[in-house]
């Protein structure tokens, strides 16, 4: 199989996993009372902040 | 006043693939259809920036404060950052030669990710922009990811040739990879860039792009063209240098299919 067949494929492949749970384990970060309160904003962070994400390290 | 912002990035970590042409002249495509446009330079490269300004200028921007690292780098409102360029409906905020030391500015930042989202949030909410377009880097990093973050929907250049659709499949790799941290964000389509119509590699690029199951790829393609680099030495989008010529018509054409799609997204 050539290069372009292959990497269609494996777009395919990409775009259809897109929807199953991060290969990086999550840590929250951990809830301050001030978090609780805010609602949307909270949920930005994303425990990104305590673990350094894959593509940076 | 615009009913509401929409916020477009160009992205595709392989150089050269027609991020910084496609997004000034989509950005020009745009005004011409009547839309407030605002252009963002995301690359130290200064590329979209020389697109529409002398080079003394965005050099002289460059060193200045007034530009995208400083925002970032001091986490500003980016409202304070735009410039208008000779065109009334385009503004734009210039980038700096610095941005090659971003991500170390990221790096010590808490919700790194968002910086330049939380920047635009006075321009968006203010409705002043219909269209708000980043242009990014050959690269897929912090900054990369703040871009993702702060935009709605996605274009993705790509050349067609072997590598070109490599890379490609390493984007949706690396897309998929995030997709935690940018849920909302929508790939609007692939576009063609560069078309070399006289190589029979072009059709089997096209034939295989036919196979992708799940992305848009926008009919109109972009050809070689060399008004696109003669536009370019003279500082100006291909539309108002020679508006009759093929890739000016083209990137007009691909411009009605981007609202229209983006028009369709909004629908759903
Ligand atoms: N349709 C076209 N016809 C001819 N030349 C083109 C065309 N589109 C882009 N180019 C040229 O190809 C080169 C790469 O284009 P461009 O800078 O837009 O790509 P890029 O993806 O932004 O690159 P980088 O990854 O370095 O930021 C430029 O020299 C540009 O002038
Ligand atoms: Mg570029």
């Amino acid at each position: 199989m050539s290069i372009s067949s292959k990497s269609i494929n494996r777009i395919n492949k990409a775009v259809e996993t897109q929807n199953t749970p991060a290969k990086v384990a999550l840590i929250p970060p951990p809830k301050t009372s001030e978090q609780d309160a805010s609602s949307t904003e909270a949920s930005e962070t994303s425990g990104i902040t305590q673990k350094l994400p894959d593509y940076l390290l | 006043m615009a009913s509401q912002t929409h916020i477009l990035c160009f992205v595709n970590n392989k150089g050269g693939s027609g991020k910084s042409t496609t997004c000034a002249n989509i950005g020009y495509s745009l005004s011409s259809l009547g839309y407030k446009v605002l252009l963002i330079d995301g690359d130290m490269q200064l590329n979209l920036s020389l697109a529409y300004f002398e080079e003394e200028f965005v050099l002289e921007t460059a060193k200045s404060e007034k530009n995208l690292y400083a925002a970032i780098k001091y986490q500003k409102d980016l409202s304070d950052y735009i410039l208008s360029t000779r065109y009334p409906n385009i503004d734009m905020i210039l980038s700096s030669t610095l941005m090659s030391s971003i991500e170390y500015e990221l790096f010590t930042k808490w919700q790194r990710e968002y910086i330049l989202k939380n920047g635009l949030k006075k321009i968006v909410e203010r409705n002043e922009y219909d269209y708000i377009l980043i242009d990014s880097p050959p690269t897929l990093g912090g900054w990369v990811m703040n871009i993702l973050c702060a935009s709605h929907y996605m274009i993705t250049p790509v050349e067609a040739s072997p590598w070109g659709l490599f890379g490609l499949a390493n984007l949706f790799d690396f897309l998929s990879d995030i997709k935690y941290v940018t849920p909302d964000l929508q790939m609007l389509g692939v576009c063609i860039t560069k078309a070399d119509t006289r190589k029979n590699y072009l059709k089997q690029t096209i034939t295989a792009l036919e196979e992708l199951k799940h992305t848009y790829v926008f009919e109109t393609y972009i050809k070689v063209d060399s008004s696109i680099e003669w536009s370019q030495e003279n500082g100006r989008p291909v539309m108002d240098y020679k508006k009759s010529s093929r890739s000016a018509i083209e990137y007009l054409s691909l411009t009605k299919e981007v609202v229209s799609r983006v028009n369709q997204q909004q629908k759903h």
